[in-house]
């Protein structure tokens, strides 16, 4: 292996850093965006309740 | 440093993301659990397959047939926080304290005080990978 070939394995990893850097960011920026409701206890009854009356 | 991340590559991330919600066999479909710091507080079921395809970077959950779970603890509680798991409750997706709130969070509830038999609807929620990073 020459010297140049060597000096070019030593920095490989510098120049890789960049694009892992980007692959990194890219996996950590999955979103999640959700949206719900409660449904309180005492209000399904009621619901309940009106639709036996209904 | 910024960059672009391509629809193609974002569909994919966000495809082999859902996809992990139905491995396993455990349980019909994958689970997202409210959670109120470590303690569950309701387990909503999901559908299986979970999300339908990826599109421009964002897949949607399924929500035919009501997402939803019941608060099984006693009492009141105060969800801050959510879990999303495969059908064997392996954690896929772990949300911190603040994850879960009434405005600004990852899921917005109508309320995140809740008790006992109180029951908690997911109406929507999306999966996505942003286009550009920072």
């Amino acid at each position: 292996m020459s010297e140049n070939e060597f000096k070019v394995g030593e920095t490989g990893p510098e120049i890789l850093t960049p694009a892992l850097e980007q692959l990194l960011e890219a996996a950590v920026q999955v979103r999640v965006s959700g949206e719900g409701v409660v449904l309180r206890a005492g209000q399904i009854v009621k619901q309940d309740d009106q639709e036996k009356q209904e | 440093m910024t960059y672009t991340v391509s629809d193609p590559a974002r569909n994919a991330a966000v495809n082999a993301v859902t996809a992990l919600f139905n491995v396993g066999s455990a349980n019909p479909g994958g689970q997202i659990l409210m959670r109120s710091s470590t303690t569950t507080i309701a387990t909503l079921q999901m559908n299986n397959p979970a999300f339908g395809a990826s599109s421009s970077g964002s897949a949607a959950m399924d929500t035919t047939g009501t997402i939803q779970g019941t608060v099984t603890p006693s009492g009141s509680s105060t969800i801050d926080r959510f879990r999303m798991s495969n059908r064997d409750g392996t954690t896929i997706i772990d949300g911190n304290a603040g994850s879960v709130a009434t405005s600004g969070a990852d899921i917005n509830l109508s309320s995140v005080v809740v008790n006992q038999n109180d029951v908690i609807q997911l109406t929507g929620l999306t999966i996505s990978v942003p286009s550009t990073g920072p």
